[in-house]
């Protein structure tokens, strides 16, 4: 299902929000600033026109966001001057505009050639993501010989963004050069076109992902997951988080404390099943949150009497 | 201008590399920040990333002199003591540590601007002359902060010499052996060999001409249109 940005005025905003229901897509936000509302939604392809046709109709306007959905890291060697603010935020920023949800992460000891390396905890952190964009720097020699052991063990596809001109880079999904270390920020054309260049790259790797996990999808979509959290969970509604349930390829991230509510979460029944027995539930390595994983079908073993998960790791 | 930066390779395999060429800018970009146009004479920076060495060689410009009472405030004499006046905000901080620290409780504030030292305590022309910072000092925190903002952040391993108004600091990630040292003084005891300018098409940052609307345009009167 492809997503949806809406910016318009609040005056007859829930005639959008009434069709997104009817047509079976999904709500993720809506954000109200005084008379103006913006709404990120799903609808199912073969449904856009009737969606375009009410824009049309309330003369707002419609963006498509190819990342929504998505999770992604935005990794940097340090979180250093040197490395930061710029292009990192310029980096994560551009992602978010195109709808995924950025989390940056400055590695402990990401710089340097021969001392460079990804810790345990970093790697799983990253691999909790959807993809990750690792903003590395301007020298050849390093990029070549050195930097690919941070991101040589990952799961999850790395898309590297550095200074010079490469073909590729090993262990990673893609390479786009000239947005190293930069001391400005990104304002030009030609600057905003090599963003423009990471996102693509970013919409690619998901892509695949997305085709990988269509061989053995889950029982249920992770944006049906979503909107059953939100709706069940009381909490959730006074969570101060940024999108309090975010949508990942794979399952969603809560905003919650995983001592408090994972018990919870897994007595939830969703779609006529305890989700304890249709999803692992875990510890993020982010701040005690909740990862949700739907697992795939092949690793459920649906009988008339109920659901089993057939191999373990149900709860870590 | 004098171009002040120089950025050259140490490996005639890389002489003009991508990261050859955007440590000048960042290097610029550094100074600039800093306001450090003036401070520094020539910035000399010698990379090998084979090595790997970074290393960084300021000429640091004249030695600013100490800031006085007279050069940041007003003094006046009156019946009731001696009135500072503060005119340079930037040195307020400065003055009113000097100023307890001669003077303690006996001094009145006026109002954000204006003290009075009461009369007797010290001569006004005594008081005009006395130092209220060294901005030298303050010179060279930024220095150093321009140089560490382009020395490779892994590059942990430091070797720092001062001699005269010339401070080198050699960089790695690996100890430095008294061989490199002497690579780089060897460099440098040559003269600077500047990038050509169009080895930096490209590099540089080329902002495109925008169109000017007309009632932006000089001599324009916008509330007439």
């Amino acid at each position: 299902m492809p997503g949806f940005l809406f910016e318009g005025g609040g005056y007859r905003h829930q005639e959008l929000l009434e069709l997104v229901e009817d047509l079976g897509g999904s709500v993720l936000q809506t954000r109200t600033i005084g008379t103006e509302v913006t709404i990120t939604f799903f609808v199912p392809q073969e449904d856009v026109g009737v969606v375009e046709d009410l824009v049309r109709d309330l003369q707002g306007k419609l963006k498509r966001l190819p990342l929504m959905g998505s999770e992604i890291a935005v990794v940097s060697p340090t979180i250093t001057r040197h490395h930061l603010p710029h292009p990192l935020c310029d980096v994560a920023e551009y992602l978010r505009r195109e709808g995924a949800k950025t989390n940056m992460i400055g590695l402990a000891r990401g710089p340097g050639q021969r001392t460079c390396q990804l810790g345990v905890e970093e790697r799983k952190l990253i691999e909790e993501h959807d993809a990750a964009v690792f903003v590395l720097g301007n020298f050849e020699h390093c990029l070549k010989e050195y930097k690919w052991k941070l991101f040589k063990d990952l799961s999850v596809p790395v898309i590297v963004t550095g200074g010079p001109e490469l073909p590729s880079l090993p262990y990673a999904f893609s390479y786009i050069s000239g947005m190293g270390r930069l001391p400005y920020r990104t304002r030009t054309f030609t600057e905003i076109g090599k963003l423009d260049e990471v996102a693509r790259a970013v919409e690619k790797a998901l892509e695949e992902r997305r085709k990988k996990i269509s061989l053995d999808p889950p029982l249920l979509s992770p944006l049906v997951l979503k909107g059953e959290i939100e709706n069940r969970l009381e909490e959730i509604r006074k969570c101060g988080a940024p999108l309090p349930v975010t949508p990942r390829l794979k399952g969603v991230r809560v905003k919650l404390p995983y001592s408090r509510f994972a018990g919870v979460l897994r007595e939830m029944e969703v779609a006529g099943y305890r989700l304890g027995e249709i999803a692992e539930i875990r510890r993020s390595l982010m701040r005690d949150y909740i990862l949700v994983d739907l697992l795939p079908l092949s690793r459920l073993e649906l009988s008339p009497k109920g659901v089993r998960a057939i191999s373990g790791g149900m709860e870590v | 201008m004098s171009e002040k930066v120089f950025v050259e390779s140490l490996d005639p395999s890389y002489q003009y590399g991508y990261g050859v060429l955007m440590l000048k800018v960042i290097a610029e970009h550094a100074l600039s920040e800093l306001s450090l146009g003036g401070a520094l004479e020539e910035l000399r920076i010698l990379v090998d990333m084979r090595k790997p060495l970074v290393a960084v060689r300021a000429l640091l410009g004249p030695p600013l002199p100490p800031i006085r009472v007279m050069d940041c405030a007003r003094v006046q004499e009156a019946a009731d003591g001696i009135h500072v006046v503060l005119l340079d905000e930037g040195q307020a901080p400065f003055l009113a540590k000097l100023l307890r620290e001669k003077f303690g409780g006996s001094l009145e504030q006026l109002d954000r601007w204006e003290v009075v030292v009461p009369a007797g305590a010290m001569p006004a022309k005594e008081l005009e002359r006395l130092v209220v910072s060294h901005p030298q000092e303050r010179m060279g925190e930024r220095i150093m902060d321009a140089l560490e903002r382009v020395i490779p952040v892994g590059f942990r391993v430091r070797y720092a010499e001062r001699e005269g108004n010339s401070l080198l600091i050699l960089a790695s990630e690996n100890p430095i052996p008294d061989g490199w040292v002497e690579e780089v003084k060897e460099a440098l005891r040559k003269p600077p060999s500047p990038i050509p300018p169009e080895k930096m098409e490209g590099i540089r940052r080329k902002v495109e001409a925008a169109e000017i609307l007309p009632k932006f345009k000089e001599g324009a009167m916008p509330w007439r249109l």
